[in-house]
């Protein structure tokens, strides 16, 4: 059972009644480690709170999720506040950053709250930022920053403690796509030197060309899983 | 505050007398008939007399010779002969009101209406006492209740209730006579709870201006025990001739 | 880093933090200065109740204040006098007597005072409310220092002859010319309306009293507490009762300890007040950022963490904002200690169960009546803070992420 992530019937049930919405309509998945892989399909068809669901910021109505075996369904707030700290990074589409900090900052708070000591963190976040493209630009604040560039710091963070599953909800989005390509060639690169699990949900062809597993969302279920790139549908 | 029977034992022991009227001393005498020779014992038109008074309290003890006048039951005189430290301290009684005169000072001070109820002289007799006047059968029910043996004495106690509407601060008051002569032995007066508070007691009767009087009269509060105010007189001539001019502020002065 | 994103927040919206900032440091400084107004008033009124006649300590024969007796005299008064100066307290030794005062026709009872006139101006301001005319000389001259009530009633200014009646101790009619050599000012209804001040030698020879004493007043104007002056002098008291102004007028005592309770009271709502109003600044401030919370609770952060920022925040604010009004209310305290509010305007005399009080009201600044507004309004911010923090803390991220 080397399953990174594992799905088991997970419904997600959004209001009650009239306006109760099914996000999720019994999800089976499995993410094994290393993978490279993205969550496609239509608007509303549930690729972000799949998820936010592998990522524990929010709990499925009914079905159990396990990381690594353990059913993170069953663990407190703080349990899963110490969970995504050291096992998940996460890059969002919007609201990415700390506004008051500085990209180092922002980039070195996750490994701050780990506790890690300053001067390991300013050797890694130096090192993360020249990685992502960043370099000299470390106490700039989010709103001098470009909306790529915002991304950058918001990736370097999400991998700065080494986690085992990195999800990104539409990372490219908001962003050029020459911008977009070498975002992806970051995360590809981290993915094959750290052995990092990247798990994307993207509109973005580009993203989907890059994508070793596609899965293809639509209406709350899973309506194909394949390996390799996405079709051309 | 009315206290009658202060006034009837002090102003009257100076002052004062119409000569009493001769009772039937065969017991048949009712009641009233024994409070107004009571009543009428010490007054006359007009009477002059000397006397001395000790004072015994708590704290200090005097005592003072002195000589006075009166006409009418409205006007009497009092001055103090001796000590020497005192003497020529004057009371003059005139109707309701007092004055003083203090030779220290030459002044004489008039009584304020707050200061009537306060000692005079030093004694257990209040500035109210001189000028309340009243007679006893006109403000009081009264019964004989008792009639024989007090002490080898044959006795008579005339129980007096204030009558309802009567402006006197006693609750009851009981005189006791000789029942022979009638003569004044003592009396009691009680407050409105009926508690004893005070005894007059009347005794060493003397041929004295005519007539045949106790001469000596103790007044004792009874919360103050051997606290006491006697009067000894010396001297006393009724239905003199005297002058409106001596109970003048005048006169009080000399 | 907690502290520095806590400054940076701060700053980041500072017209709110400005506003906050002001709340709590305007209330920090209205708190403080009324507390120094209230402690100064309730200092004033003691001062005006112990030093103007009844001092701080007072003793006398055990019955003298149930009976009111001319001759439950002070046991060995001396022995008294001679404690207090061994300990620098002073002292002044009365003697009392009731009695009739006439000028012409007119006349009315006084309550003669019969004092060394030095010694009572240790303890009593009464020589320092004078309406007219002056104190009684160091000398017996037959001088009388009268009540304003009283020498209106007789007609009596400076000056004026005055026939002085009095039972005296021996039973005599006491009797002598008094002179008015002064009239003092409203100094409480009783002594405007009976008191007749004389030199005690004069005392001695109207009441025939000698060497007599009815009350010993013991008044070191605060610098020891009554309690303690009167521990100092009690082995030498005998037999005499020995009270602090505080058990003699228990109900005015209290009415003080009831003042301060109300300042409390007052402050407490004041606090409550101040705290809304933090409370508000902080939720909306906190509320604005929830999604910003959200992420920081995906990468990581425990709730423990949220609520430590923004409480942070809070502590900070609330820190610079009480000290800052505490400082302010010290000026405005000092202020007024250097130059006592004057209510004249408000009212013209001040009488206070029967006792006159001064218009004027020095703040007194007290350590706690600064230390402790701004610890309380610190403490009011802080919480008022907590809640929105705790709201922030428990959301789940997703919820906060998508919070708008």
């Amino acid at each position: 059972m080397n399953d990174m992530v594992k799905l088991e019937k997970v419904v997600k049930v959004y209001g009650h009644g009239a306006t109760e919405v099914q996000a999720l309509r019994g999800v089976d998945l499995a993410l094994e480690a290393g993978e490279f892989t993205v969550v496609m399909g239509p608007s509303g068809s549930g690729k972000t709170t799949l998820l936010n669901i592998i990522g524990s910021l929010d709990r499925p109505t009914r079905g159990r999720v396990l990381i690594d075996g353990e059913d993170t369904t069953r663990l407190s707030a703080s349990s899963l506040s110490r969970l995504r700290l050291t096992r998940i990074g996460f890059v969002f589409q919007a609201y990415n950053l700390i506004p008051v900090l500085t990209a180092y900052e922002n980039a070195e708070y996750v490994l701050m709250l780990q506790g890690r000591r300053p001067d390991e963190r300013r050797e890694k976040i130096m090192g993360l930022l020249r990685t992502v493209g960043l370099e000299g630009m470390e106490n700039r604040f989010p709103r001098e920053l470009s909306g790529g560039q915002q991304q950058r710091v918001a990736i370097a963070r999400a991998i700065a403690s080494e986690p085992e599953l990195v999800l990104a909800d539409e990372p490219t989005a908001n962003l050029d796509s020459g911008t977009a390509a070498s975002l992806l060639d970051l995360m590809a690169q981290l993915n094959e030197e750290k052995g990092a699990t990247f798990l994307f949900s993207t509109h973005d062809p580009q993203v989907m060309r890059r994508a070793r597993r596609t899965i293809v969302l639509h209406d709350g279920e899973i309506a194909a899983d394949r390996h390799g790139p996405a079709g051309d549908e | 505050m009315k206290k009658p029977f202060f006034c009837a034992a002090l102003c009257a022991m100076l002052l004062i007398g119409a000569a009493p009227a001769a009772l039937s001393a065969d017991g048949s005498a009712s009641s009233k008939e024994i409070l107004d020779h009571v009543d009428d014992l010490f007054r006359g038109e007009s009477s002059y007399g000397t006397f001395s008074m000790r004072v015994v309290t708590e704290h200090y003890s005097r005592e003072m010779k002195m000589e006075g006048w009166s006409r009418g039951k409205d006007y009497s005189l009092i001055r103090i002969l001796a000590p020497k430290k005192e003497k020529g301290t004057a009371t003059l009684k005139a109707g309701k009101d007092i004055w003083n005169y203090l030779p220290k000072i030459r002044r004489v001070i008039k009584v304020p209406s707050s200061m009537m109820g306060g000692s005079w002289m030093g004694s257990h007799f209040t500035n109210d006492d001189l000028v309340k006047e009243s007679r006893m059968a006109d403000d009081y029910d009264h019964e004989v209740t008792f009639r024989g043996d007090r002490e080898g004495v044959r006795v008579i106690d005339l129980t007096l209730m204030p009558k309802p509407l009567a402006a006197v601060v006693w609750g009851k008051v009981v005189v006791t006579v000789m029942e022979k002569d009638f003569m004044p032995v003592g009396v009691d007066y009680f407050d409105e709870d009926m508690i004893m508070t005070r005894t007059m007691a009347y005794s060493d009767p003397k041929r004295l201006g005519g007539r045949t009087l106790p001469v000596r009269m103790r007044i004792a509060p009874t919360d103050k025990p051997g606290e006491y105010t006697e009067i000894l007189y010396h001297e006393i001539e009724f239905d003199l001739d005297l002058s409106e001019d001596i109970f003048t502020l005048r006169n009080l002065q000399k | 880093m907690t502290l520095r994103i806590a400054w940076r927040n701060l700053w980041r919206n500072w017209k709110r933090t400005a506003i906050t900032f002001a709340a709590v440091s305007f209330s920090t400084a209205v708190l403080v200065a009324s507390y120094a107004l209230m402690i100064g008033w309730t200092q004033v009124m003691e001062k005006s109740v112990t030093d103007l006649s009844v001092g701080e300590v007072q003793v006398h024969h055990p019955d003298y204040r149930s009976e009111r007796s001319l001759y439950d005299t002070v046991e060995n008064p001396e022995m008294v006098l001679e404690a207090a100066a061994a300990r620098r307290i002073p002292a002044s030794a009365r003697s009392f007597g009731f009695g009739l005062l006439s000028s012409g026709s007119k006349s009315a009872g006084g309550q003669f005072w019969g004092v060394l006139p030095e010694a009572e101006r240790a303890v009593s301001d009464l020589a320092a409310n004078l309406l007219e005319g002056d104190y009684l000389g160091p000398s017996p001259q037959r001088r009388v220092v009268l009540g304003r009530k009283l020498a209106r009633s007789l007609g009596a200014a400076v000056g004026t002859e005055l026939v002085v009646v009095v039972q005296a101790a021996d039973g005599s009619l006491g009797n002598d010319i008094y002179t008015v050599a002064g009239i003092l000012k409203g100094v409480g209804e009783s002594l405007d309306r009976s008191l007749a001040l004389i030199h005690r030698q004069d005392y001695e020879e109207l009441f025939v009293f000698p060497g007599k004493v009815h009350e010993i007043v013991l008044n070191t104007r605060g610098a020891m507490d009554p309690e303690l002056a009167a521990a100092a002098i009690l082995p030498a008291a005998g037999t005499n009762e020995v009270i602090t102004w505080r058990r003699l007028l228990p109900t005015l005592a209290q009415m003080f300890d009831s003042m301060i309770a109300s300042v409390l009271i007052f402050g407490a709502i004041f606090l409550l007040a101040a705290g809304v109003g933090v409370l508000n600044t902080m939720l909306m401030a906190t509320f604005e950022r929830i999604p910003e919370f959200g992420l920081v609770k995906a990468i990581g952060a425990s709730p423990w963490r949220i609520l430590r920022e923004i409480s942070t925040e809070a502590v900070i604010l609330g820190f610079f904002g009480s000290v800052a009004g505490g400082a302010a209310g010290v000026l405005i305290a000092l202020r007024f200690e250097r130059h006592p509010l004057d209510l004249t305007m408000f009212v013209e005399e001040l009488n206070f169960m029967g006792i006159a009080v001064t218009n004027e009201v020095p703040f007194a600044l007290t350590p706690a009546c600064v230390w402790g507004p701004v610890l309380a309004m610190w403490a009011a911010s802080v919480l008022a803070a907590l809640w929105p923090a705790v709201r922030a803390a428990r959301m789940k991220p997703v919820e906060a992420l998508t919070h708008v």
